[in-house]
């Protein structure tokens, strides 16, 4: 899909010639977001610097009747942020301001394109931090962060986005300005900010948030407990949720992943003679911990493990490099990742990891599992060769198994990469047709004529026909 | 019902409403659609100005969903009922013809002790949730006024209370819904799981939507952990604007689960003993390790309170004041409580603060039984007192002639128009809690 001459000269007006891409070549970079296997070269590229700019561009794209699609780094893993059979992509890299920081209030007021991890680290001296910490946090923004409801591994204890974001500001698919919610982190009736936040970029272009700040934690303390097998490992976190212990996070790391760590640049000194490690945090005041850690260790050491605590701040960052690398790593097995996102409740995570075992064994896939356990949160990752057409084929006819046996545990499809264009025709798994009816109603009252980030979340007749021609693979898949 | 504000006798509320009836032909299509025994007539019930004096009350799911598609296809506004404990909130009811009850939805459908969560109807009241989880590691995260207070109404008005600190919000604490929309269409959202982010999340527009938007079927809920040991301690902290910043210091603490600053006047009803010159009196609720909760009550440095002080600060915050009262809810940024207390006080409220949230609660008497001036003068004051806090004011409760010349929750803000586009398609009739909510 081309932009419209019309189109592209009211961008130009709008940011200049310098902030409005449209060349294929520039256009490159915007073709796909952190799920590479979806792509689709947007009309164009445009650069904000601020909020009127944002409002005037979407006024622009409807009057052309174009699409447009809110986008932050790019880092999302369900295909969301891609404009799927063109449109304006509307890049918030350079909203990238932190308007204020209000140490005695304890919350923040940054632009969309600021990145999670410089939030933290400008909040640090004034011994606060921002708690979502999606894995990607380096590089993920903020505005990112609120379109998918980012997690990370310390949601366990801390929750994910929407538990910290007070107010937004957002440009609506009509080009209206509106401010939602209040820094007080109350509403005085329906919270408008609840419902944007995770709503994948389809509802509007946020413009400002407001989030919360944490108080640093007074004292940390970090176990690493090794097990025969990630069975036990993932009885031993079922066996501290129901002990009524609430850690900083629990992830598991299997042995793949563990090979996979110790070969690369991550790696951490793990034993390579696990079957799997579990990862435990815990934080708060310092009286609290000691007893804590000794609870962790007794039902840790019932399911077979020896646990290591980290003896310094040095040999905690250390272990946490080699989670936060995982995925990185993975690049060492094969070209391509699949990177999987479901949850389960926690005491079916056993069942359910034979399960998912089994599935990729059946199809001959290379299966490392590295997941946010404490939340029952898995990420089965698959490394394959995308010219391998069979594997692939295998790879995302595995993906669907791998989603049905989570939902038939009681569990959902994504727990925090989103649905995107991803999953958006696997809704019909968790969802019947009524609920979607609901979401629908939900989109439509945002966007009527449906012009923001068409094509995401929810299945449509009308893209289902289509079959998602931008989705490269899908074509050969028999689903 | 259009009260026009040029009536004298109007704007003070003096002409009484008529009670609504049913027509035979509308009781007959209820009764068919609903079931014989879901409809029932009985004294008037007054909600705020409005006497309704008919109950319609679903035995199930589907039930309900059959009587609204039903009311909005005979166009029969409803106010929807679960305990009755918050009718009074929200702008009064315009032209509704009936109650609509959820409490036959009631009875918890699950509980996974290993989990955590636990699943129940809507009409179940929480006395019974707490039943079900006694003797387990879990508790129950919502504590708001009400003796008779049930699932789906602490979750339809967002309702906490004093234990908020540590428990959270509603938004924080449910892992799904079941819902059934205005026109009957029954609709899931969330899940069973405690973290999720499958497709979007309605749930928020229904956790404080004061039923606009749809009725409750059931819930998940996320529990929590019981804490090993929980003291309540309590201490004087002057008159003086310095008294906020230690109440916020020891409302910040670690293990603080409740704690409230309660101006000298309203003290009385926590500690009858405690004389009024005692100044301010910092209620703290520490809850969880025992070694936390002991390093907590050293810093705090203040003594035990009397038994069953919590449950007296809950009454405390949910007391209507009769009828000649009004009750303001601020919420407002806890570095400017100073202030904000400053100016309400001066304008005769009594006060009553959560600091860690900053929420406040604001108690005006007013003189006479038809105090318009009064109401204008403390409506003025909440109102500014909250815009110098940096959040809003939201009056909760007030006689039924002091609420219909203005909207309860302050001024119409810009996201009114998107507002009306999710009520027109979550509510086509527009019958579930006609002009309850707001802003807008």
């Amino acid at each position: 899909m081309t932009a419209p001459a019309g189109l592209l000269a009211a961008l130009r007006e709008v940011v200049g010639a310098e902030r409005c891409l449209v060349r294929p070549d520039e256009l490159l970079p915007w073709e796909c977001d952190g799920l590479t296997l979806h792509g689709s070269l947007p009309s164009a590229v445009v650069l904000p610097r601020d909020k009127h700019e944002v409002a005037r561009i979407v006024r622009a794209c409807r009057r052309f009747d174009t699409p447009f699609v809110p986008r932050g780094a790019g880092t999302g893993l369900s295909g969301g942020a891609i404009a799927l059979g063109g449109g304006v992509v509307i890049e918030c890299a350079k909203l990238d301001r932190i308007l204020a920081i209000d140490v005695e209030n304890r919350l923040a007021v940054v632009q969309p394109g600021v990145v999670n991890a410089a939030l933290s680290h400008a909040a640090r001296p004034h011994g606060l931090f921002y708690a979502p910490d999606p894995s990607s946090q380096l590089a993920c923004t903020i505005g990112g962060n609120v379109a998918e409801n980012s997690g990370g591994p310390h949601t366990l204890k801390y929750g994910t986005t929407t538990n910290h974001v007070l107010a937004l500001e957002l440009v609506l698919p009509d080009g209206e300005l509106v401010r939602l919610g209040s820094p007080t982190g109350w509403s005085p009736g329906v919270d408008l900010v609840g419902v944007v936040v995770g709503s994948e970029g389809t509802v509007g272009v946020v413009t400002e948030v407001t989030v919360r700040l944490t108080p640093l934690p007074e004292a940390t303390e970090t176990l690493l407990a090794i097990f025969a097998d990630v069975v036990s490992a993932c009885r031993a976190v079922g066996a501290v949720i129901t002990s009524g212990l609430v850690p900083a996070a629990m992830e598991i790391v299997d042995r793949r992943t563990i090979d996979a760590v110790e070969a690369s640049v991550y790696a951490a000194g793990l034993p390579r003679d696990a079957g799997a490690v579990l990862l435990v945090e815990l934080d708060g005041p310092a009286e609290a911990l000691p007893p804590q850690i000794e609870r962790i260790r007794a039902l840790c050491a019932a399911q077979g493990a020896r646990v290591q605590r980290a003896r310094d701040e040095a040999e905690r960052e250390r272990f946490w490099r080699a989670r936060k690398g995982a995925f990185g790593a993975m690049g060492r097995l094969a070209p391509d990742l699949y990177v999987h996102d479901a949850v389960v409740p926690r005491a079916k995570l056993p069942e359910v990891l034979a399960r998912i075992g089994e599935i990729c064994d059946r199809r001959g896939l290379r299966l490392s599992n590295v997941f946010h356990a404490g939340d029952g949160n898995l990420h089965p990752n698959i490394s394959f060769d995308r010219r391998d057409a069979d594997e692939l084929a295998h790879v995302l006819a595995a993906g669907r198994e791998i989603l049905e046996a989570c939902v038939a545990a009681g569990g959902v499809i994504s727990g925090e990469h989103g649905i995107g264009t991803e999953k958006r025709d696997f809704m019909g798994l968790v969802f019947g047709p009524d609920d979607l009816e609901a979401q629908h109603r939900l989109r439509d009252a945002f966007d009527p004529d449906g012009a923001c980030n068409p094509g995401k979340v929810l299945p449509s007749p009308r893209f289902c026909a289509e079959a998602n021609p931008n989705a490269r693979g899908y074509d050969r898949v028999p689903l | 019902m259009h009260v026009a504000p040029e009536d004298p006798r109007a704007a003070t509320g003096a002409v009484q409403a008529s009670t609504p009836q049913l027509s035979p032909e509308e009781q007959r299509v209820l009764r068919a659609d609903v079931g014989d025994g879901a409809l029932h007539e009985h004294e008037p019930v007054d909600i705020d100005g409005a006497p309704l004096a008919w109950t319609l009350e679903p035995p199930d799911a589907d039930a309900l969903a059959a009587a609204l598609r039903t009311l909005s296809a005979h166009a029969l506004p409803v106010v929807v009922r679960g305990g009755g404990s918050r009718l009074g909130l929200g702008n009064p009811p315009v032209g509704a013809r009936l109650l609509l009850s959820t409490r036959a939805l009631d009875g918890v459908q699950e509980f996974d002790a290993a989990e955590g969560v636990l699943c129940a109807g809507a009409g179940t009241p929480l006395r019974t949730l707490r039943e079900a989880l006694e003797g387990s590691a879990w508790e129950l995260p919502f504590d708001p006024p009400g003796a008779r207070t049930t699932l789906g109404g602490v979750l339809a008005t967002a309702a906490v209370g004093p234990r908020h600190v540590g428990f959270g919000r509603p938004r924080d604490l449910v892992l799904g819904l079941d819902v059934v929309l205005g026109d009957g269409l029954r609709a899931r959202c969330g899940g069973r799981v405690v973290k999720n982010v499958t497709g979007y999340d309605l749930m928020k527009l229904h956790l404080g939507g004061l039923g606009a938007f749809g009725v409750l079927v059931s819930a998940w809920l996320r529990l929590r952990p019981r804490p090993a040991c929980v003291r309540v301690l309590s201490m004087a902290l002057g008159s003086g604007p310095e008294r906020w910043a230690p109440a916020l210091a020891a409302a910040r603490l670690p293990s603080a689960r409740a704690a409230a600053l309660i101006d000298p006047s309203l003290a009385v009803a926590l500690e009858p003993s405690r004389p009024a010159s005692a100044g301010w009196l910092l209620l703290v609720e520490l809850a969880g390790d025992d070694a936390v909760v002991a390093r907590d009550a050293r810093l705090l440095g203040a003594g035990e309170a009397s038994p069953g002080a919590i449950g007296r600060l809950r009454a405390l915050q949910g007391e209507t004041f009769g009828p000649v009262g009004l009750r303001f809810r601020l919420a407002v940024l806890p570095d400017r409580l100073d202030e904000v207390s400053a100016r309400l006080e001066r304008a005769g409220a009594a006060l009553l603060a959560f600091p860690a949230s900053g929420l406040l609660y604001a108690r005006f008497s007013l003189e006479l039984d038809v105090d318009a001036a009064g109401v204008d003068r403390a409506w003025l004051a909440a109102r500014d007192a909250a815009r110098a806090g940096g959040g809003f004011a939201v009056l909760e409760a007030a006689p039924p002639w002091a609420k219909r010349t203005r909207n309860v929750f302050g001024d119409t803000t810009e996201a009114a128009p998107l507002l009306r586009a999710l009520e027109h398609r979550f509510d086509p009739a527009g019958i579930l809690n006609p002009s309850r909510k707001g802003p807008g």
